[in-house]
């Protein structure tokens, strides 16, 4: 039973990493249809934007965090510039955009690469790895800073997007940008800030991963996997789903690997089977568009 | 300021191997004074941060060499070649080296692209030397001048299976990562683990991209075997193993493969990996090992890990030989090489020393050893031999 | 009210695609508090107009000034935060949202509070959305949607619909609103209620143009009325003058049998 328990606390952690990926793809997704299959690299590159900074030029954590995460901002925000944008306007296809941002994928992975190489560099989490116990569920400080920090995040994007007006608005671009726009919601801007959001909560899951296993280039297509994963099992029309879907791609991972006697190597096979049935079944995600009232 | 560390530290080595590199190049002025030889190394492939601290060794060797007054009176000059770790640039970068009048090839990428440039050293007969550990290298071709420095892959397995009867284990997990190498260790080292009288209870994978290892780690604590065997071959996931090692509470020793000794994870898993034991091919309590690591102090002013002793005993099992034909003819060369028996290297367990008479693979096969993590550094021999 | 300065004045505005020539030279202002109808048959260039002036198309030539500050040529999101909103003839709700979401986002150009400060949940930026909360609610009773305030806008009916979209283009706290035939696909009791509606706007201060085909619904209610044909204005007065111009009656109330007739 303590096993479980432990096991569930390090699994909820891992699916909050899924979660905040799945909602960087997610935030950019809904206001422009463009899946962006660079969230991964954005996660990789704020673990690293978060090693830069503490690993190398030793600022304290709580200026570490905030400052990997507005750089990530920074990068979204000039990605939808220089690349999505133009296209855009010039009236491209709806597929142009995705593959311009495949391209930046490459671009991202080629440069983080020539820069740091394909090393493993260490990440220090703030309150290390010491057991902590909080009732009958023991974990890492690691996890339970992930999850509080996780929490915290889709607390305050679901009160934006539920209780403010700028949050509805989004909301109205991604239902019809004529109407939106014809209202006065400044596209571009909406636009911009989907990117420059997007990038900085996949910054958070990479910097809050970082410190477990370790900062590297490679992290970047898992990453670009489980979000996109746990994006189509919680659905792409709510916020909530992103969370909920990576919590239930994590425990159907660590699940399996613990307690089905298959083969440890057979366990691979647990996300592309769930992705491959919710794509069959519920192709929608498990949270269908909010119902008003 | 750790910046200012990190880029002072970064551009002492930049000078550190240009240094070496004028070392190298000074005797260039005039070629036909110089003897030349060609390295192929992977400066951009995905095996360079193997390759780098490898051709740091050899670039070490070349300049302490030089410096002593050459070999046969003329200076050693360099011609390196990046590879990419891709065979078929390996095999013509081989070709390139060969018209450039270079008198032996050493191989510094993946074993993969040394086998390929093979085929190209085989057609003139060309001294080709590597330290790479595949068993296979000597065996798909009967490349007669082609010489193998360092351990072989299944040397290094029979050592640690050696340790492992040393101390009397019956069960043991096993756990790797998804990577072809990860799983082609873990298949030998359940071979050798079974030949041995273990029973591997536990088979684990920790595939590429996880957040955790804490469920195949669970199972491991639940199995209560003797030890652990680390098969992966990957940083990140054999840092989640260490993590979810200590979280867990588990006391059972770890015995790992070579893949322990990159120094990457004295960093990623600090402090984890205290009484961890790998393979190794450096004892650093042997003299050849000593005057190598002296030497490696002077230059670089910190204490090298096993890596550059590979590329140290390349271009030394080349000087030797040089120096006992007494000529650059590629064929005296070869033979030489063939010959060279009783010379001990940097590598190896203490007492042994490469032997060439009998194979072109000379490593000793009781010069691998076992090596323990200590002060979260590679700490003494604590086995070697296969025996 | 006609004493006072024109709140938008048109001049030679102008709209070609390719070769045709939809709007041509068209000037006309219009006045704070004032319904303006603009009427012509089909083809005349009026929901051209309006999407000129919206911002949705770009002008071929001319000019638009807004108290004498040129906007013709911004694009749409700016042209509706200076207080030109829109309704369309085809209702545009916002699926998926309620009501009341609805006419909030259409107060969005309305939102002072810096998105950092929003993001910060300031007591100010919290006290503005309550604010905006607020308004929307007294626009819903307006407009005479309170019972379906919470509802999905699916579930609205086409009448409620125009309503939702008057509700919302009037959160912006525009000071011209442009219908773009709302009276279309109404039911003659929702028609008289749009009109009391418009009406109520008008006397807010806030100037209304009309394109209006209903001229049951638009003479009553319209202060003074355009008429275009082939993208030239041809009349330009009160009702009154309107009905009983020849051009007017010539070109396009004469189809219907004279204005006034029962259609």
């Amino acid at each position: 039973m303590s096993d479980l328990l432990e096991l569930l606390v390090s699994a909820t952690a891992s699916g909050c990493v899924y979660g905040l990926v799945a909602l960087a793809y997610l935030l950019v997704l809904r206001p422009t249809g463009v899946v962006n299959f660079a969230s991964g690299e954005w996660a990789m590159m704020g673990a690293f934007a978060a090693y830069v900074l503490a690993g190398m030029l030793e600022v304290p954590t709580v200026v570490a965090i905030p400052g990997a995460v507005l750089v990530l901002a920074v990068i979204g925000w000039a990605t939808e510039w220089f690349t999505v944008r133009p296209l855009v306007e010039r009236g491209a296809g709806h597929l142009a955009p995705i593959l311009a941002l495949l391209g930046m994928l490459v671009i991202y992975h080629q440069a983080t690469l020539l820069v740091f190489g394909g090393e493993n560099y260490p990440l220090d989490g703030p309150f290390g790895f010491n057991r902590v116990e909080l009732g009958p569920f023991a974990g890492t400080s690691q996890s339970f800073f992930i999850i509080v920090m996780t929490a915290v995040i889709f607390v305050a994007v679901w009160l934006f997007f539920e209780r403010t007006v700028w949050g509805k608005s989004f909301e109205a671009v991604a239902i019809n940008r004529r109407a939106a726009a014809l209202m006065g919601i400044n596209l571009r801007l909406v636009t911009a800030l989907s990117f420059a959001g997007g990038a900085a909560v996949a910054a958070m899951a990479g910097l809050l991963d970082g410190p477990r296993g370790s900062v590297e280039v490679n992290a970047a297509l898992p990453f670009a996997v489980q979000g996109f994963s746990a994006l189509i099992i919680g659905g792409i029309n709510r916020v909530e789903g992103a969370i909920l879907g990576g919590i239930i791609l994590a425990f159907a991972e660590d699940l399996t690997r613990r307690y089905v006697p298959i083969p440890s190597g057979l366990a691979l096979g647990v996300t592309p089977v769930l992705l491959i049935a919710f794509l069959l079944v519920r192709p929608t995600g498990l949270l269908r568009a909010k119902e008003a009232g | 300021m750790g910046i200012a560390r990190t880029m002072i530290g970064a551009g002492l080595r930049v000078l550190g191997v240009a240094g070496l590199a004028t070392g190298v190049m000074a005797g260039a002025a005039n070629a036909a004074d110089t003897i030349k030889i060609g390295v192929i190394t992977d400066k951009t492939g995905n095996a360079r941060f193997y390759a780098e601290p490898v051709l740091q060794g050899i670039m070490l060797a070349t300049k302490i060499a030089n410096a002593n007054g050459g070999v046969l009176g003329k200076k050693i000059e360099l011609l390196i070649e990046d590879d990419s770790n891709k065979p078929d640039v390996s095999a013509s970068k081989a070709q390139k080296l060969i018209d450039a009048g270079v008198v032996a090839i050493i191989s510094n990428s993946s074993s993969t692209a040394t086998q390929q440039a093979q085929n190209t050293t085989i057609k003139t007969l060309i001294p080709q030397v590597t330290h790479n550990g595949s068993d296979t290298l000597t065996r798909k071709l009967d490349n007669k001048c082609f010489f193998q420095i360092g351990p072989l892959g299944s040397i290094q397995i029979r050592t640690l299976m050696a340790y492992a009867r040393s101390k009397k284990l019956k069960t043991a997990s096993l756990v790797t990562d998804n990577s072809a190498l990860g799983q082609i260790l873990a298949k030998y080292f359940k071979i050798g683990l079974e030949k041995s009288g273990v029973k591997v209870t536990v088979e684990e994978v920790i595939p590429a991209g996880s957040k955790s290892a804490l469920p195949q780690m669970q199972k491991v604590r639940a199995a209560k075997t003797d030890a652990i065997f680390v098969a992966g071959v990957l940083a990140r996931e054999n840092t989640l193993f260490f993590r979810a090692y200590r979280q867990l509470g588990l006391k059972q020793p770890i015995m790992g493969s070579f893949n322990l000794s990159i120094p990457t994870f004295l960093r990623t898993a600090k402090g984890l990996m205290e009484g961890v034991t790998f393979i190794d091919a450096m004892d650093p309590a042997k003299p050849e090992a000593q005057a190598f690591i002296a030497a490696y102090q002077k230059e670089f002013g910190k204490k090298p890990f096993s890596l550059p002793a590979y590329g140290w005993d390349d271009m030394n099992f080349l000087i030797q030989a040089i120096k006992r034909a007494g000529s650059t003819d590629k064929a005296k060369l070869c033979a030489a090489l063939q010959g060279s028996t009783g010379w001990a290297g940097a590598l190896g367990a203490k007492g042994t020393a490469y032997d060439f008479s009998k194979g072109r693979a000379g490593f000793n096969p009781q010069g691998a050893v076992v090596r323990v993590i200590k002060n979260n550094d590679h700490g003494p021999v604590v086995h070697s031999g296969t025996k | 009210m006609t004493g006072e300065q024109p709140l938008i004045e048109v001049r030679g505005l102008t709209k070609r695609f390719g070769g045709l020539t939809a709007v041509d030279g068209l000037d006309f202002e219009i006045r704070p508090g004032e319904v303006l109808g603009l009427i012509g048959p089909n083809g005349a260039g009026k929901s051209t107009t309006f999407n000129v002036i919206s911002g949705t198309y770009q002008a071929s030539a001319g000019s638009m000034r807004l108290d004498g500050e040129e906007i013709l040529g911004l694009p749409p999101h700016r042209i509706a935060a200076r207080g030109i909103m829109r309704t369309f003839q085809h209702n545009m709700p916002f699926e998926g949202m309620s009501v009341a979401e609805n006419v909030m986002v259409g107060a969005q150009t309305t939102v002072r509070s810096t998105l950092g400060r929003i993001l910060l949940g300031t007591a100010a930026a919290r006290a503005e959305e309550q604010a905006i909360r607020a308004r929307a609610d007294e626009l819903i009773d307006f407009v005479g949607l309170s019972e379906e305030r919470d509802a999905e806008v699916t579930s609205l009916s086409f009448g409620q619909g125009r309503l939702l979209e008057t509700a919302r283009a009037l959160a912006g706290e525009p000071r011209i609103i442009l219908f773009d035939e709302p009276a279309a696909g109404l039911t003659p009791s929702e028609c008289d209620r749009l009109g009391v509606i418009i009406r109520g706007i008008a006397e807010r201060g806030i100037a209304v143009l009309l394109i209006e085909h209903d001229m049951r619904f638009l003479l009553p209610l319209a202060d003074r009325v355009i008429v275009l044909n082939f993208g030239q204005k041809i009349a330009d007065g009160t009702p009154d003058t309107i009905r009983t111009d020849p051009a007017v009656v010539d070109a396009y109330l004469g189809e219907a049998g004279g204005v006034g007739a029962d259609a």
